[in-house]
């Protein structure tokens, strides 16, 4: 009827899903690993008006003036959504914890040749027997690295994901038949993601599962990740996210080639075990936009109150005989 | 309004975390005492998709709005860092340099006084004291709980006679007046975040009654000083600075409990005229 009517309460609904994206953030402001999401604004599909039964017509050159045909006025966008809510990657703050099964990933990689973001990601699945490599659909991305062993040795993540070698196999901390053999407190990651633990003479030795190394993923253009809950997302992009090594190899292949020539190109990154990447929620900047979306929930709130002032005066003043 | 679920998720977590940090204070001056640390988790995301066709090009993300829906405590880990030594001079005062727990056992009798078995519980407080076990015919050292310090064979350490000048070496073996009576066991628990914590500064060592510890656990290294005893792993300075960072954050959340709710007011008074 009245458009304004629904425009303003689009823009009330998406102020309202605004403010739940950062409620989430906030609620996960000690979350290790989170990386906040940013609510993406869109106006809807914008539509031509026209005036019905117009008395002077379209004025169309080399046409004869047709009186009583609709003329266009322009064009109008009638209110606004929430298409889509993005996660900011931005490296969190690190924290100290001296847990031997937490670890921070810190990563400045370069922007690849075609200036996309890459951001490196612990890998993880969920199987039904640990024993087996990860299929490729099973796989998932984390940043958080707060981990702990689960009952038969395996190193899980606090929803109960294993977390996975460069193999794609569940990494084994501990055999619980062979307590001679296993890694206990002992476990050591290297800075770099190499899996070994010591022993009390201090030797380097391999885990009980065989796992050398963490499997470390670079997924280029994060933004194709799609977030799943429990600090867990999806690859939904083309291929499949590379290797970190392999990643960094063919980097240093496209320089020696000459098909790229900035030095700067290399991957940098590193592990801090007993240490947690923190989230990279800024409370002030959420607190400040809760407020703005706020006070634009109330404006909306306050245009459909105008146009039902307009409407009631239609229903109930016009029309009226004797005034 | 879903803001009102994820901010209320977020508070009870919170307040768990604060309840962890509660309990690491208390335990401040607790012999042996492990302090535990809370982590969150984010909780399932909420995927809408009903969403314009239009909108399908000119986006950057996969298709669908993913709004997550708060919070939980993920893990709360054991800190197995050691604590500070502080020394007592008391001889039956144990403390473990390095990996390990003491294991004590706990003999379980039925109304006529005949043992029907044994708990085994794991504890890093070596604050022990002699007494006579008269059920055993010998002197025992026990802990505050009345449990049975163990030796390598999970079986309580008897003294026979006058206990005198008690010395425990490195190794843990105890000698009463220049005689070995046995070699206190120290157990290497590979992953101590899988035992459960029963109260009384110990845990559950899940060894059936008559079930040797060697078939699930291996001795540790670790020394035994005698003359001490271990301080909690607490660390004063940094639960308070955990504290104020949980205060604000249920700060932060419950004022996006007070917006969203200011924002339920704002729809209801739609229709105030």
């Amino acid at each position: 009827m009245i458009r304004g009517l629904y425009t303003a309460a689009a823009g009330m609904l998406a102020m309202q899903q605004r403010q739940e994206v950062l409620a989430n953030n906030l609620a996960n402001i000690n979350t290790p690993g989170y990386k906040q999401d940013v609510g993406v604004m869109r106006a809807f599909p914008e539509q031509l008006i026209a005036r019905i039964r117009d008395q002077e017509g379209p004025n169309i050159q080399g046409l004869p003036v047709m009186s009583g045909q609709p003329a266009v006025i322009g064009r109008l966008h009638s209110g606004v959504y929430m298409s889509e809510a993005l996660p900011i990657f931005r490296q969190g703050d690190i924290a100290e914890t001296r847990n031997p099964y937490d670890v921070a990933l810190l990563d400045n990689l370069q922007p690849d040749q075609d200036g996309n973001e890459r951001r490196l990601f612990f890998s993880v699945a969920r199987l039904d027997n640990p024993g087996q490599a990860a299929q490729p659909d099973q796989i998932r991305y984390t940043r958080n690295g707060n981990w702990s062993v689960n009952a038969d040795g395996y190193l899980v993540t606090s929803d109960g994901y294993y977390v996975l070698d460069n193999q794609n196999r569940a990494i084994r901390v501990n055999d619980p038949a062979d307590p001679a053999n296993s890694a206990g407190q002992q476990l050591k990651i290297g800075d770099d993601g190499a899996l070994y633990r010591v022993d009390e003479a201090g030797n380097a030795l391999m885990l009980p599962g065989g796992s050398e190394r963490l499997g470390l993923k670079v997924v280029t253009n994060p933004l194709q990740l799609v977030r799943e809950g429990t600090n867990i997302y999806r690859w939904e992009g083309g291929g499949q996210p590379e290797d970190l090594v392999q990643a960094l190899q063919n980097d240093r292949t496209a320089r020696a080639l000459g098909q790229y020539t900035d030095p700067a190109v290399e991957g940098r990154y590193g592990l801090k075990q007993g240490w947690l990447e923190r989230a990279n929620v800024d409370p002030a900047q959420t607190m400040t936009d809760m407020m703005t979306a706020l006070r634009a929930y109330e404006a909306n709130q306050r245009v459909i109150t105008t146009v039902e002032g307009t409407l009631e005066k239609a229903a109930n003043e016009i029309g009226r005989v004797n005034g | 309004m879903q803001s009102l679920n994820i901010s209320s998720a977020a508070l009870r977590s919170v307040q768990q975390a604060l309840d962890t940090t509660a309990n690491n204070l208390a335990n401040i001056d607790t012999v042996g005492f492990k302090r535990r640390t809370a982590s969150f988790s984010e909780l399932l995301s909420d995927s809408l998709n009903e969403q314009p066709a239009a909108d399908r090009q000119q986006r950057s993300t996969p298709p669908g709005l993913r709004i997550g829906s708060g919070a939980r405590i993920g893990l709360t880990k054991l800190d197995m860092a050691p604590g500070s030594a502080r020394i007592t001079d008391v001889p039956t005062d144990l403390m473990i340099e390095g990996e390990g727990f003491f294991l004590v056992s706990r003999p379980l009798y039925d109304n006529n006084g005949t043992m029907v078995g044994e708990s085994y519980r794991f504890t890093r407080n070596g604050a022990f004291q002699v007494r006579f076990e008269a059920k055993l015919g010998a002197y025992v050292l026990h802990n505050a709980a009345g449990d049975l310090l163990t030796d390598t064979d999970g079986v309580p350490i008897m003294i026979n006679g006058p206990v005198r000048n008690l010395q425990v070496s490195p190794e843990g073996v105890v000698t009463n007046d220049g005689t070995a009576v046995g070699q206190i066991g120290v157990w290497k628990v590979l992953n101590p975040d899988q035992l459960t914590q029963v109260g009384e500064n110990e845990y559950d060592a899940e060894l059936a009654s008559g079930m040797t510890p060697y078939s699930k656990y291996e001795l540790s290294a670790a020394k035994i000083r005698q003359g001490a005893l271990e301080a909690s792993n607490v660390n004063l300075q940094e639960e308070m600075s955990q504290l104020v960072n949980v205060q604000r954050a249920y700060q932060l959340n419950a004022r996006a409990i007070a917006i969203a709710d200011q924002m339920m007011g704002i729809a209801n008074s739609l229709r105030s005229r």
